[in-house]
């Protein structure tokens, strides 16, 4: 029973506080916002929403705090990223290298949709006989369908 | 004497020598046409799967006997640890899944020679001289670079144990489906390979791949659900899927054959997409073993701990040498990789099949350069920069959305023609369903656009689904004079690929209404509770009675037992607790508290953040989850469609295996 005295124990400090905030529900629903915006910096991938580490809950009472005292969520996020390092913010910023991840899906779809738009719009040099026609769809199934 | 860890070092050295020996083998016959070398190197590869099978029962037998003399047994096991557990801690570190790797792509190179062998495929050899190149790699690596057989000085009285979070049925059916996944996807590349060498690129190597892709498919799929599945009922952080680089980089190679099991379609009928196959094929490959050691080795956390590992700068080289190999030959191979023929119209059914690719390729490309942006931003600012789930959801969020309508307009379209009026009018019960969906949801008070477009468009694929599946059976019905029972089976089982991927695409529509609702309706709340007091979290009442203290030696848990009810109805009970293991204090792991209520289908997901030991209060995370369990249901209707696809033919015909491929149609014959 020690060990999970002791784990009470620490946890019991945060709860005091976690606790108090918890009764605050104005608070409370705008901090979830904020806190999935930001990664928990010591978890693999996990937003300070997500995570159950200690820094994590950490950072949630001191989002809370922040609100109380009036601060508004970009102005909290700026302050985070400030102190624990741009790296936090699961979102990249718009602007500088972080814009590179948002345009780069965009540069490769676009430039697919250049590439399917010219296969299905070239003329076809001449028709082609096609082997297959809608009748025998059914048993050109069934034939590929042995190698599963 | 020998002991187990040199039986283990024995049997692995015998199966890379043989390994070895086959490539060797395959290469002299490939160049002096030597049948009998083949012949011998094709029988090696059966004798390195059963060394290999030695060395994986070894360390199962190590870890079995708890022999604390291996570091690595010592390391992953302690003797609280049951059977079960213990054993799947064979594959708990990365030593041990290495060989695990190795062992399945041992079995897998040896039944896929054997098996391509007798097909009679001309090119077998470089198909098997491709895959025990792989093997030899891995065994090498086992062999010589981190060693799960390597033995401590003094055996330890007690292991380590077993990371807690790990301490689930979960882990003894998730990493080995998984590890599976990523290791079937080398026979397709072995294939592809060997077609671009023997240059016969046609439907020859794409009809023999197909059940090895698919194999590799469903075991992706698979480990992908389990994953979701565990991480959402054990780790206990409210989701089931979070865009950490782990699951992305198991996502991107299940999209890349994705799209490849739908573009393999147009190129067996068709003759077209001969180049982009044989990519896809290649690049599902390249992209597993990223995926496998890459997010492993460390290279993500820090590219400073990526020279660290062992084994990173050997794969490394080796994914460069594969990559650079096979575009060398694509290119030497590109005059035979044209297409026989041309797409004649934009609404054509194959042109359908591009789009779907497109979209698959474009969602696994964001993916990559999502996971692999924080790595860039590194080496060009020195500070890493998070790439979180709000860049995925904004990017593939449309993209997954886009391939869920394709999933409903594909099916209706014809081959090689245009939208004709004929096509255009199966539009219109989908079409119609989809407005009925909307008008439903907006009157029943959802008020999220993008939550109600979202539902339409899986009403419009379901439909639609539903659709051709009625054409199907009236059709026969109607032709057979059959009862509609008959017509039923023998609909979904006369022409099972396709009917099959259709329950697929429905499994698919089904998780994608699970993901919408528990995405966009979710409600989250952490409530504080002194015993017997109750709040109120999304329409749910959640009554804390009390928490329940137990423990034994090795295991300490705290237990919260918590009533939910909605607007007084049948109240359910739930416990939502901690587990504190012995030498593991620092990482209690949750015991979530779900309930799925009926009707709702909503998950009130309860987790114990905080309690106190004095006066008996909790602080509780509630999460109420809507439409979460679709999301399983739909991962059985998936499986359910793999299954109808993988099945051999039980009203198959006979065909030569490669026969003529404008072979007269027949109505295919019961019982045949």
């Amino acid at each position: 029973m020690r060990s999970l005295r002791a784990a009470a124990a620490v946890l019991l400090l945060v709860a005091l506080s976690a606790g108090a905030a918890a009764a605050q529900d104005p608070y409370e629903e705008r901090m979830w916002e904020i806190a999935e915006k930001v990664a928990c910096p010591v978890c693999e991938g996990q937003s300070v929403k997500d995570s159950n580490a200690q820094l994590a809950r950490e950072m949630r009472d001191l989002i809370v705090e922040r609100l109380r005292l009036g601060d508004d969520p970009d102005a909290i996020i700026d302050f985070l990223a400030e102190r624990y390092g741009e790296g936090i913010l699961m979102d990249p910023p718009k602007t500088g290298l972080g814009l590179g991840v948002w345009v780069g899906p965009f540069v490769f779809l676009a430039a697919g949709i250049g590439i399917v738009a010219y296969l299905v719009t070239r003329r076809p040099r001449g028709l082609s006989p096609s082997y297959v026609d809608e009748g025998t769809v059914p048993q050109t199934d069934e034939r590929g369908a042995r190698e599963g | 004497m020998l002991d187990l860890a040199d039986i283990g070092r024995i049997a692995v050295a015998l199966a890379l020598g043989l390994a070895v020996y086959a490539l060797g083998g395959s290469l002299v016959a490939l160049r002096f046409n030597a049948p009998q070398m083949a012949l011998s190197a094709r029988n090696a590869t059966g004798a390195a799967a059963l060394a290999a099978t030695i060395a994986i029962a070894a360390l199962a037998v190590a870890f079995m006997t708890r022999d604390f003399s291996i570091r690595f047994v010592a390391e992953n096991s302690s003797r609280a640890m049951p059977a079960g557990l213990t054993l799947s801690a064979v594959w708990g570190g990365q030593a041990g899944s290495l060989l695990y790797w190795s062992w399945i792509l041992a079995i897998l190179s040896a039944a896929a020679t054997f098996r391509v062998w007798a097909s009679g495929l001309e090119h077998r050899v470089w198909v098997m001289a491709t895959l025990m190149m792989v093997l030899s790699v891995f065994l090498g690596l086992v062999a010589f670079a981190t060693s799960p057989f390597e033995e401590l000085p003094a055996a330890l009285p007690d292991g380590r144990g077993l990371n807690p979070l790990l301490w689930d049925s979960g882990m003894q059916i998730h990493p080995p489906l998984l590890l599976a996944g990523y290791v079937s996807f080398t026979v397709p590349f072995a294939f592809a390979i060997g077609a671009l060498a023997t240059g016969r690129v046609g439907r020859e190597w794409i009809r023999a791949v197909r059940g090895w892709m698919l194999l590799a498919w469903a075991l992706q799929s698979a480990g992908l659900l389990f994953g979701a599945w565990w991480a959402y009922r054990v780790l206990g952080w409210g989701g089931y899927w979070g865009w950490d680089p782990v699951e992305n980089v198991a996502l991107i190679p299940w999209l890349v054959s994705t799209a490849y099991l739908h573009s393999a379609i147009v190129q067996e009928r068709r003759g077209m997409l001969k180049l982009w196959n044989v990519s896809l094929a290649i690049a599902a490959f390249i992209l597993a073993i990223l995926g496998t050691f890459v997010v492993r080795s460390g290279i993500l956390t820090s590219v400073h701990s990526f020279a660290k590992s062992d084994i990173g700068p050997v794969l490394f080289t080796f994914l460069g040498i594969v990559l650079l190999g096979s575009i060398v030959l694509i290119i030497y191979r590109l005059p035979l990789l044209r297409a026989d023929r041309q797409f004649e119209a934009a609404t054509s059914r194959e042109a359908g099949f591009l789009f779907n690719n497109l979209l698959l390729a474009t969602v696994a490309a964001a993916t990559f350069w999502g996971t692999m942006f924080p790595l860039i931003s590194e080496i060009f600012r020195g500070a890493k920069m998070a790439v979180g789930a709000p860049f995925y959801d904004q990017v593939n969020g449309p993209l997954i959305l886009g391939l869920v309508v394709l999933a409903g307009v594909g099916p209706l379209l014809a081959w090689r023609s245009g939208a004709s009026g004929r096509v255009l009018r199966r539009f219109i019960w989908p079409l119609a369903t989809a407005v009925l969906v909307s008008v439903l949801l907006v009157a029943l008070g959802m008020r999220t656009g993008l939550a109600v477009l979202a539902f339409s468009v899986c009403g419009f694929t379901a439909a639609s689904i539903l659709y051709e599946f009625g054409r199907a059976i009236l059709g026969y019905r109607r032709s057979r004079q059959a009862t509609l029972w008959t017509a039923t089976r023998r609909a979904l089982l006369l022409n099972r690929r396709t009917h099959g991927g259709y329950v697929v695409h429905m499994g698919i529509v089904l998780i994608a209404v699970g993901v919408i609702g528990s995405t966009f309706f979710s409600v989250e709340k952490a409530v504080s509770l002194a015993p017997g007091e109750s709040a109120v979290v999304g329409g749910y009442e959640i009554s804390f009675e009390r928490l329940v203290f137990s423990g034994s030696r090795d295991l300490e848990t705290v237990d919260a037992i918590v009533h939910t009810s909605r607007n007084g109805s049948t109240e359910s009970t739930l416990e939502a607790g901690r587990r504190i293991h012995r030498g593991w204090e620092s990482q209690p792991v949750s015991l979530v508290g779900i309930v799925t209520t009926l009707p709702r289908l909503d998950d009130v997901y309860v987790l114990l953040s905080n309690w106190d030991p004095e006066t008996g209060g909790a602080t509780l995370r509630v999460i109420v989850n809507p439409l979460v369990s679709v999301i399983w249901f739909g991962g059985v209707v998936y499986f359910g469609g793999v299954m109808v696809v993988a099945s051999p033919g039980v009203l198959r015909r006979r065909v030569p295996s490669f026969g003529p491929e404008r072979g007269a149609p027949e109505p295919a014959k019961a019982g045949a």
